[in-house]
């Protein structure tokens, strides 16, 4: 069955033109993409449409899909971020940001560690390792992801200076990693 | 510059390849991390560790799911878009050239009115011409010239509410034998066919495609590809929508019962 097999293997089944298959990666994915595109663009109208738009645009793209270029579901993530955040037309720095960050997606990730978690476990992990970080890194790395926010509008938003914003998403973004960390070797 | 260059990557500090991964950094210190990066071009597997958990962020947010009926529009355009690149051969070949084009282009823009028609309305569709744009080639399509009542039919019917769809393999199991889909369209009491990479076939012989009902197999139709290999047929569901496996055979004109190769097959 297909619904059994790797993503590796359903990727195949769908370049052979097996419209089934991408079923098989909706049914994988679709709901942490549309969880994705909901929390950003915060409309549930809008975040079906994207979610659309994400599987169609991946579907049509699939022979330039580099498997190389790391997991699927960071691969859809990644486009679903993008997209929303392109949708809501954030500020030329947080497009800059977009922009640069692509330029350093994994590409030559073949993740062993990360590929071996399905996505439930990846969510547990992640859970757990936010659970590890203080709400004040969490916070400001959430308001940077999710909304766009420069790190000066977070410092507005919370009336901080923006020394300490930056010192609190940096130090927040590497103890993820570390706590990540066997998944990033 | 040239000691930041210079510098081994376990004295460079991982906060500025922090800030470099939230776009927090001023113009120098972006400066300062590119020219680290260029002469230590593995530790960009080091930003890419970075990002990792920013990726992953989302996986923790609400259960919230999305409706039931995305996965079946997503499907449903797709399988417009592979029939919207499936010409109808069997009126070409008593066609001209001149009508070949035409018709040619007519598919390639039923597709744009498949999507349109799927689409939950005027705003996604705005969204999904977007997308469509590069892939499709839509430039030259001039829709309302073009219309045969055929493809219109068709399309009418691909739009249907409660349609399903049936993905069909080819039996030797490699890529370029054959495939495509099958939409079963309940309301109309039809069905359309629409396959690729299908093989020409010998004079006599035709592929039949028949409907599998417990032991019974149901002839449903003969057809044979274009000279591109495609299959665009429409169907009637006359007994047969309660099917459970459709079957493609190899047949002679003159069988009556399934008795050739079966080419090509799928699961309802």
């Amino acid at each position: 069955m297909l619904t059994d097999e790797s993503d590796l293997q359903v990727l195949t089944a769908l370049r052979q033109g097996d419209t089934n298959a991408l079923g098989i990666i909706y049914d994988r994915y679709g709901t942490a993409v549309y969880r994705l595109a909901l929390k950003i663009l915060a409309n549930p109208n809008e975040a079906e449409d994207l979610t659309q738009e994400v599987f169609l645009a991946f579907w049509r793209g699939i022979d330039k899909y580099d498997v190389d270029r790391g997991t699927l579901v960071v691969f859809l993530l990644t486009i679903t971020r993008s997209r929303a955040l392109n949708r809501i037309k954030q500020q030329g720095s947080q497009q800059n940001l977009s922009q640069r960050v692509g330029n350093y997606l994994p590409r030559n990730d073949h993740n062993p560690g990360l590929e071996s978690l399905n996505l439930s476990e990846l969510r547990e992990r992640m859970s757990l390792a936010l659970q590890e970080l203080p709400i004040t890194q969490k916070q400001v790395l959430e308001m940077g992801y999710y909304q766009g926010k420069s790190q000066s509008e977070i410092a507005q938003e919370l009336d901080l200076p923006i020394g300490t914003v930056k010192t609190r998403s940096r130090q927040g973004l590497l103890k993820l990693r570390q706590f990540l960390q066997d998944l990033v070797e | 510059m040239s000691d930041i260059a210079a510098s081994n990557p376990s004295e460079f500090s991982p906060e500025l390849l922090a800030g470099y991964v939230l776009g927090d950094l001023t113009p120098s210190e972006i400066a300062l991390v590119e020219v680290y990066l260029a002469a230590h071009p593995e530790q960009q597997a080091e930003v890419a560790s970075l990002m990792l958990p920013l990726d992953l962020l989302s996986l923790t947010l609400p259960a919230d799911h999305p409706p039931a009926s995305l996965r079946q529009q997503i499907l449903q355009v797709a399988a417009a878009e592979i029939v919207a690149t499936t010409k109808p051969i069997q009126q070409l070949e008593a066609k001209s050239r001149q009508s070949w084009t035409l018709i040619k282009s007519v598919v390639t823009g039923l597709g744009l009115l498949l999507v349109a028609g799927l689409g939950w309305n005027n705003y996604r569709l705005s969204h999904e011409l977007a997308a469509l744009k590069q892939d499709l080639q839509i430039s030259q399509v001039a829709l309302n010239k073009q219309q045969s009542p055929d493809n219109l039919a068709v399309v009418s019917l691909l739009q249907e509410p409660n349609n399903r769809f049936l993905t069909l393999k080819n039996m030797e199991g490699k890529t370029g034998m054959g495939m495509g889909s099958l939409v079963i369209v309940p309301n109309k009491s039809s069905a359309v066919l629409a396959l690729q990479q299908i093989k020409p076939l010998p004079p006599g012989q035709v592929y039949r495609m028949w409907a599998i009902m417990g032991e019974k197999e149901m002839n449903c139709a003969d057809f044979l590809p274009d000279a591109s290999g495609k299959v665009l047929k429409q169907i009637s569901l006359n007994h047969w929508e309660k099917a459970k496996k459709i079957m493609i055979t190899i047949e002679q004109k003159q069988a009556k019962e399934a008795e050739g190769e079966i080419a090509i097959e799928g699961e309802i």
